[in-house]
C-alpha cells in the first residue's frame, strides 16, 4: 500500500501533466508522524472538466463556473483498517482569482482559521485552503484522526507552487478600514444579477458598522455600460430614494436597496463599482466608492 | 428541532395558539391544524400586484407564482420576491445538497411569519417512520425554522408510495410535534394515477405535480379532481415546453415572452394554486413575476397551446405510460425527466446526479432495444434513441 508521501509524489506529476501549479523534483514535505500512520488507501485518479460531474455530482457546476481545469484525488485509511476515512481533492482552477474564488464560495461560516497555503480553515471534518491556482479539500470521515487532515493539508502545500498573497486583483480595493478574510471572489450573478460578473468584494469598518465594497471588472467598457444601466434601471424600479451622485467615476448613483441597504453605485471604463450596507450612511458608502475608483484608475493606468 | 433564531418567528407557543384557533375553524378538514395564516398584507399584495389564490383545504393563500430553489438562494433576491408579493417557497432536503434549505432560512430570518416553507422527505413506500421524522428534523435544522407548513412526500410514483401506515405515522407525529402543518408530496412520473391515489386517501392537503401545455390531457383532469377534493394544487415544470420548443418556428414568433406566456397558460387553469419557478437572480424574478400581475387574453394562451401542439410529437409528456413498462427494467420516466433537466433547462449537474444514483441495472445501459418504450408512448416519441443519447450524454 503507497504510502502518503508516494501519494503526494503522485499527485506532484499528475498536476505537472495538466499543467497545474505543482513543480516536481521539490522533494517530499516534512514527514508527519500523524499522516504517515495513514497510508494511501487506492491509487489518486484525475478528473477533467469533462467527467467532473462523475465525482462530484451536484457540486460540479459551481467548480465549473470558476474555470475547472482538473483534479486529482486520493482517499487515505488508518494503518490497519479497512476503508478510507481521509479524502484528498486537489483542484486546478487555472488561476489564483479563480481558485480563490471556489474557496471563498465554499468557505464555512465561523470555521476557524488555518495558517497553511494562501488560507484555509479547520471545520469539523474539512481541512480547505487555497494556493497559486489551486484549491484543496481534506475531508474526514471519522474523528480522531490524529490531525493526519492538517499533516496532510500541510505537506500539499508545501508542494504546490504559486503566491500565498491574495490574487492581484484586490489591489484594486482599498486596504485601509478593511476587515481581515472578509475578501471573495465571485465570477457570475453577482449580487443576484446577471450583468455583474467578475467581482472582487470586501468588508468595511465604516464607523461602528460594516459595509461591503464590490468591484466588478466587465472586461470592456460598453460592457460596463450596459450593466451599469441595467442595475440602474432596475434600482429605480425596486429601490427607493434613488437620486444621481456627482463626482464619482464616469457616472454613479445612490439608492436604498431592500435587500442590500443603502447603495452607491459608479461607473468606470469596464469598471462597476458598488459599496452597500444595511446601517451606513450615504456619504461613508461614497467616501468607499472613492477609494475603490482610486484603485481601479491605478489598474486602468496598467491597462493602458 | 429547528433553532430559535429571531424574535419575528413564531414561538412554540405562539404556534401552538395559532393552531387551535385554526383548528377550530377548520371543521370537516381531514388534515392540517392551522388555518389561513400568515396574511400577506393587503399593502404588498396592492403594490405589486400580486394575485392569492387558496392551496385547497389547507386554506392557505398563496401568490399565484412562488419560489422553486433548486438554484434559488440569493437572500436579496428572495427577499425582493417577497417584497412583491411572493408569499410561497419550496425546497428538498436534497437540493444543492441541503444548501438550498439552509440559505432559505437565512434568507427568510426576520420574515419567516410572512411566508409559507415547503419540503420533502424521501420514501420509497416503506421508509420507516423514525427516518421520515429524522429527515424532516434535519430540514428543520438546516432551514433554522421549528415548523414548516407543508412536508412532502419526494417524486412519488406509485400507489404504493402514497399510502402506507409508516408514512401516516411520520405525517401524524410530525404534525402533532408542530413541525409541519400540512400534508403533501410531489410527483413528475404516473402523475395522474398518483394525484388520485393522493386524493382517495382523503389525507393529502396539497400536491406538487409537473404541469403544462404539454401534460394538459393526462394531469389536467386529475388537478381538476385534487381541487374538487379539495387538495391543493401547486405547479412546477412549467417552463417545460419553452425548453423544449425552444428554437422552433412556432415559438421564435410568439407573441410576448415565451416563459411568461408559459406560466400564465398554468395560471389560466383555475384548478391551480400557485406555480413554483426557480428565479436566482432578479433578472429572471421580475420576468416571471411580470407574468402573474401582466396583461393576457385568452389569444395569448391559445397562442401557446398551438406553439405546444406544434412540439408535441416531439416532446416528453411526462405522462408516465412508459413506468414500469421496460421488459430490462429501464426507469424510462426518470431518465425522459433527466434530460429535461440537462437539455431544457441547462441543469447539466443535476441530470447527471440524478442518472448516476440510478441503479446500473435501471440506466439506458440495460436498454435490449426491444422497442416496448416506443410502443407504449401515447405520442409515439422514438424514446429508445432517446435512452441512447442519455446514456451517452449522462453515464
Amino acid at each position: 500500500m503507497p504510502s502518503w508521501r508516494s501519494w503526494i509524489l503522485v499527485m506532484s506529476a499528475a498536476l505537472a501533466v495538466c499543467g497545474a501549479a505543482i513543480a516536481p523534483g521539490q522533494g517530499a514535505p516534512a514527514q508527519s508522524a500523524a499522516a504517515a500512520s495513514w497510508p494511501m488507501y487506492q491509487d489518486a485518479r484525475s478528473f477533467t472538466p469533462q467527467n467532473l460531474w462523475q465525482y462530484i455530482d451536484g457540486a460540479a457546476d459551481l467548480f465549473l463556473s470558476y474555470g475547472f481545469a482538473g483534479l486529482e484525488t486520493a482517499q487515505y485509511a488508518r494503518q490497519g483498517a479497512s476503508e478510507p476515512a481521509i479524502t484528498v481533492d486537489v483542484y486546478d482552477m487555472g488561476t489564483p482569482l479563480n481558485a480563490f474564488g471556489v474557496f471563498t464560495s465554499e468557505r464555512w461560516e465561523g470555521a476557524p482559521a488555518l495558517a497553511v497555503g494562501a488560507g484555509g480553515y479547520d471545520a469539523e471534518g474539512l481541512v480547505a485552503f487555497w494556493k497559486g491556482r489551486c484549491y484543496v479539500k481534506i475531508a474526514t470521515t471519522e474523528s480522531g484522526d490524529d490531525g493526519a487532515a492538517r499533516a496532510l493539508a500541510e505537506a500539499t502545500a508545501e508542494r504546490l507552487t504559486g503566491a500565498t498573497a491574495l490574487p492581484d486583483e484586490f489591489e484594486r480595493l482599498p486596504s485601509k478600514g478593511r476587515v481581515p478574510g472578509s475578501e471573495r471572489y465571485v465570477r457570475k450573478d453577482a449580487l443576484g444579477h446577471k450583468a455583474l460578473t467578475n467581482v472582487i468584494s470586501a468588508d468595511y469598518h465604516v464607523g461602528k458598522t460594516t459595509a461591503a465594497l464590490h468591484v466588478a471588472d466587465l472586461l470592456r467598457s460598453a460592457q460596463a455600460a450596459q450593466a451599469w444601466t441595467k442595475l440602474r434601471d432596475f434600482e429605480k424600479r425596486a429601490g427607493t430614494g434613488f437620486a444621481a451622485a456627482k463626482g464619482l467615476g464616469e457616472a454613479a448613483f445612490s439608492v436604498r436597496d431592500s435587500g442590500y441597504g443603502e447603495m452607491v453605485v459608479a461607473r468606470a471604463g469596464r469598471y462597476l463599482v458598488v459599496a452597500a450596507s444595511e446601517h451606513a450612511t450615504r456619504a461613508a458608502l461614497k467616501g468607499l466608492v472613492k477609494g475603490a475608483l482610486a484603485g481601479v484608475a491605478e489598474a486602468r493606468g496598467r491597462q493602458r | 428541532m429547528g433553532k430559535q433564531g429571531d424574535e419575528n418567528r413564531l414561538t412554540r407557543r405562539d404556534f401552538l395558539k395559532r393552531a387551535a384557533v385554526g383548528a377550530a375553524a377548520a371543521a370537516g378538514a381531514t388534515s392540517g391544524i392551522a388555518q389561513g395564516l400568515p396574511a400577506v398584507s393587503a399593502a404588498t399584495s396592492k403594490a405589486s400586484g400580486m394575485k392569492y389564490r387558496t392551496l385547497g383545504r389547507t386554506k392557505l393563500k398563496v401568490s399565484e407564482v412562488s419560489f422553486g430553489t433548486i438554484r434559488t438562494g440569493n437572500a436579496a433576491v428572495i427577499h425582493r420576491g417577497l417584497d412583491l408579493g411572493i408569499n410561497y417557497l419550496d425546497t428538498a432536503e436534497c437540493y444543492r445538497e441541503g444548501n438550498s434549505e439552509i440559505d432559505l432560512g437565512k434568507a427568510l430570518k426576520g420574515r419567516r411569519d410572512k411566508v409559507f416553507v415547503a419540503t420533502k422527505w424521501h420514501t420509497d413506500g416503506k421508509t420507516p417512520a423514525a427516518d421520515l421524522l429524522q429527515s424532516l428534523d434535519a430540514s428543520l435544522h438546516r432551514l433554522n425554522m421549528d415548523h414548516v407548513d407543508l412536508i412532502q412526500i419526494h417524486g412519488a410514483g406509485n400507489e404504493e408510495q402514497v399510502d402506507s401506515d409508516e408514512l401516516w405515522e411520520a405525517f401524524t407525529t410530525g404534525r402533532k410535534a408542530g413541525k409541519a402543518r400540512f400534508n403533501g408530496l410531489s410527483t413528475h412520473g404516473n402523475q395522474a394515477a398518483v394525484i388520485r391515489a393522493a386524493i382517495k386517501s382523503g389525507r393529502y392537503d396539497a400536491v406538487l405535480v409537473a404541469h403544462n401545455a404539454l401534460t394538459a390531457n393526462n394531469v389536467g383532469p386529475a388537478i381538476a379532481e385534487a381541487k374538487k377534493a379539495g387538495v391543493g394544487v401547486v405547479v412546477m415544470k412549467a417552463l417545460a415546453p419553452v425548453h423544449d420548443g425552444k428554437g422552433t418556428e412556432a415559438f421564435e414568433k410568439l407573441t410576448g415572452n415565451p416563459y411568461q406566456r408559459a406560466i400564465q397558460w398554468v395560471l389560466n387553469d383555475p384548478n391551480v394554486s400557485t406555480v413554483i419557478v426557480d428565479m436566482p437572480t432578479f433578472d429572471e424574478l421580475e420576468q416571471d413575476l411580470a407574468a402573474a400581475t401582466g396583461a393576457v387574453t385568452q389569444a395569448h394562451i391559445h397562442e401557446f397551446e398551438v406553439a405546444a401542439t406544434s412540439i408535441a410529437a416531439s416532446a416528453c409528456h411526462l405522462c408516465g405510460a412508459c413506468t414500469g413498462q421496460c421488459p430490462a427494467a429501464v426507469q424510462v420516466a426518470d431518465i425522459m425527466r433527466y434530460m429535461l433537466y440537462h437539455d431544457g433547462y441547462g441543469d447539466q449537474s443535476r441530470a447527471l446526479s440524478l442518472y448516476r444514483s440510478l441503479p446500473a441495472a435501471a440506466t439506458a445501459a440495460a436498454c435490449a432495444d426491444c422497442a416496448r418504450c416506443k410502443a407504449v408512448c401515447p405520442w409515439g416519441l422514438p424514446i429508445r434513441s432517446r435512452m441512447e443519447r442519455a446514456h451517452a450524454v449522462l453515464a
